[in-house]
């Protein structure tokens, strides 16, 4: 017995490189090897920095992708989840305090609510509305965001430094308001009638809101060219891209592309003059050049 | 303008209103848009509202696109509804429906007239705007072709869709963790369960969230949109997912957790489906929650009592724990350590050396209870037990 605690200090000791080498192996073994399975995403809303060449693709399981748009492609820079209770109808970029934000437009729980992300992800502000949110843009000289709702019809414009919404209209025909775009120069807003395929224009001047185009099927989505005046309109129905010259004096709605779309639910005015349509049934996002030629298309792949 | 008031001749008058009529008809065509009032020829259609169950309401706006040359309607892609009278044909082509956002859908038909020319058809592009909480369901729709000759009334049965509601499949609720073994692949089966009364399910992908990546090395569905999983209304089916666990870290993730009801790791199954035909793509998350199984608790429970029964027929074969000056403790201790370390080196080949590992030519898993009590019995009685198991069961072969 005497020896006994002398030789099981001689025993550990000689144990203990082989205990400690057990240790590494579980260590460098606990890796994860999970096999990756690569899967698409389907976009389905996106805005980029004014006409620059950052887009951001916000996708059917609510990320945000941020893209650098290159000459023949798409470089993903960055992710942004947002909350799965949160369902987005609308998204803008917006400039705001020196800051680079995305405003998102939706509905939590059967209201309407505006999300505020900075890039890097953080939600910086919110606001509330009675009605549920289906479009926005935003107007970088005013600070302000105009928002659409769809069960009310009604347009808000909400001061990006504020917390208070606006009310500005109610557009009395429409049935279903859905995406918006606003020129900030003539102060006139397009709001797009989902249930009726219409697209209204709305002076903020005049107070008068007119139909700008009709011949749509459901018009899902909306950017203006401020260089050009010309609205697009992403229109799944017809599975088509048109646009609309807003200066001439019988506008109407002009097929800009149409080939190899699927589902065109989103539109973005890149550089260049290009345009970005975010095809929710082919998982991709497509680049058309100014005169509706298509330069380039590029799965959306999911983490 | 006063007419009698130009001069000239009564034919050149005639020639006049002649001219003016059809300017006046160019005017008309020119600023009218085509579909605004019913031309020769051209029918308008409407569809009307339809109370879906007093659930919600579905409402119907059409946008004429023009006459096709086209008489080809398959019963397996076309819808046909026809008016009462049976004078027009509204064909719904299946294929073109197609959800957009904002919840609506939209869908092409054409309205055929058997009294003229079938071999064409006036084309529309409809577009249905549901409100209230309603599940994708078939529904009547009362629709009117009007035409200059009059309005014809009739009805079209057609599916009807709701983005908003997304609850379309359910689930049973686990009673018990799934069991998913550390060795090999393993088929977990997620029951499931349409709740639409008339439209199919088409489950079209799986993807998998875990709480423990590191304790996974494969988790796949063979669900996919090239081979999906349809379920009728109202059946029931069980959805395939073949999942392989990273054996250490599963061990060692549910090391502390022995109470058998507490799952060990709860995969969250996203499947992605929708109505047959053409219904919107919904997510619907399913938790599963995961047991590995033999836990380190069980495992280390059939080491001991393995090094226990080869110590024990150790000493009863030799008389001795140990070698001749060896103390018992420290033979104990001993075959403790090597036991141990049998086991772990054991578990490593296999795992992740893809090896085999073979003992009295049976081909043994230590990640496995059995197996690694025997192997800890084994190791622990060393070579005197070895021979008695050699000697009491010889190889046949």
């Amino acid at each position: 017995m005497r020896d006994l605690l002398p030789n099981l200090r001689r025993d550990m000791a000689k144990a203990t490189p082989l205990f400690l080498f057990l240790i590494a192996l579980v260590v460098i073994f606990q890796a994860g090897t999970l096999e990756a399975q690569e899967r698409h995403e389907r976009p389905v809303m996106m805005d980029s920095n004014g006409s620059g060449s950052e887009l951001y693709v916000l996708d059917a399981s609510s990320v945000v992708h941020e893209f650098r748009v290159t000459d023949d492609g798409l470089e993903e820079r960055g992710r942004i989840s947002l909350s799965p209770e949160f369902i987005a109808a609308d998204m803008t970029y917006a400039s705001s305090g020196g800051r680079d934000l995305l405003l998102i437009a939706g509905a939590q729980a059967g209201q309407g609510v505006v999300l505020m992300y900075s890039l890097d992800g953080k939600q910086l502000k919110s606001w509330s509305l009675q009605n549920v949110c289906s479009g926005i843009d935003f107007g970088k000289a005013t600070h302000s965001a105009y928002v659409a709702t769809s069960d009310s019809s009604e347009i808000y414009q909400l001061d990006a430094s504020g917390s208070e919404s606006t009310y500005v209209t109610r557009i009395a025909d429409a049935t279903r308001l859905g995406p918006l775009a606003f020129d900030e120069a003539r102060k006139e807003i397009y709001v797009a009638d989902v249930a009726r395929g219409r697209v209204y224009q709305y002076s903020i001047t005049t107070k008068a809101a007119k139909v700008l185009a009709g011949e749509l099927s459901a018009p899902t989505a909306v950017t203006f060219d401020p260089e050009s005046r010309r609205l697009y309109i992403a229109d799944p129905g017809r599975r088509a891209i048109f646009t609309v010259d807003t200066k001439s004096k019988n506008p109407s709605a002009t097929p800009f592309a149409s080939d190899s779309l699927k589902a065109p639910y989103g539109l973005a005015l890149i550089s260049k003059s290009r345009i970005a349509v975010a095809d929710y049934g082919d998982s991709s996002v497509l680049v058309f050049s100014s005169k509706g030629a298509l330069l380039f298309r590029t799965l959306l792949k999911s983490p | 303008m006063n007419l009698s008031a130009c001069p000239g001749s009564a034919s050149r008058r005639l020639r006049g209103i002649g001219a003016l009529r059809f300017s006046c008809l160019l005017m008309v065509s020119i600023l009218v848009p085509p579909f605004a009032f019913p031309q020769a020829g051209n029918p308008q259609l409407t569809l009307d509202s339809v109370n879906v169950r007093q659930d919600g309401m579905v409402t119907f706006s059409a946008l004429p696109l023009g006459w096709e040359n086209r008489s080809d309607f398959s019963e397996q892609r076309y819808i046909l509804g026809q008016t009462e009278d049976g004078v027009f044909r509204l064909w719904v082509d299946i294929e073109s429906i197609q959800q957009v956002r904002f919840n609506a859908f939209t869908f092409t038909c054409y309205v055929l007239d058997t009294r003229t020319d079938t071999k064409r058809a006036f084309k529309f592009q409809i577009t249905g705007n549901p409100t209230g909480s309603f599940r994708d369901v078939p529904a009547r729709v009362s629709f009117h072709v009007k035409t200059l000759a009059g309005n014809y009334g009739g009805w079209i049965r057609i599916p009807v869709y709701n983005s908003a509601r997304t609850d379309l499949l359910l689930t049973e609720k686990q009673t018990e963790p799934a069991y998913v073994s550390v060795s090999g692949s393993t088929q977990i089966r997620i029951p499931l369960r349409n709740v639409t009364e008339s439209l199919p399910v088409r489950v079209t992908d799986v993807a998998v969230n875990e709480d423990c990546p590191q304790c996974w090395t494969r988790i796949s569905s063979t669900v996919s949109e090239k081979t999906p999983l349809v379920l009728s209304p109202g059946a029931s089916g069980h959805l395939p997912i073949v999942v392989a666990a990273n054996s250490l870290p599963a061990l060692l993730h549910g090391a502390l957790l022995i109470k058998t009801d507490m799952p060990h790791d709860t995969l969250s199954v996203i499947l992605t489906y929708h109505t047959v035909p053409g219904g919107a793509e919904k997510k619907q998350a399913i938790p599963a929650n995961i047991r590995f199984g033999p836990g380190l608790f069980g495992l280390s429970l059939a080491l001991c009592g393995g090094i226990a029964l080869g110590l024990t027929a150790r000493y009863l074969l030799t008389g001795k724990l140990g070698t001749a000056n060896e103390t018992a403790l420290h033979a104990i201790l001993t075959a403790l350590v090597l036991g141990l370390v049998a086991e772990f080196v054991g578990i490593m080949l296999m795992a992740y050396g893809n090896s085999k590992l073979v003992l009295l030519g049976l081909d043994i898993d230590p990640r496995q209870l059995f197996p690694a009590f025997i192997l800890a019995m084994l190791v622990s009685g060393g070579s005197a037990v070895t021979s008695w198991i050699k000697q009491m069961f010889p190889k046949t072969s």
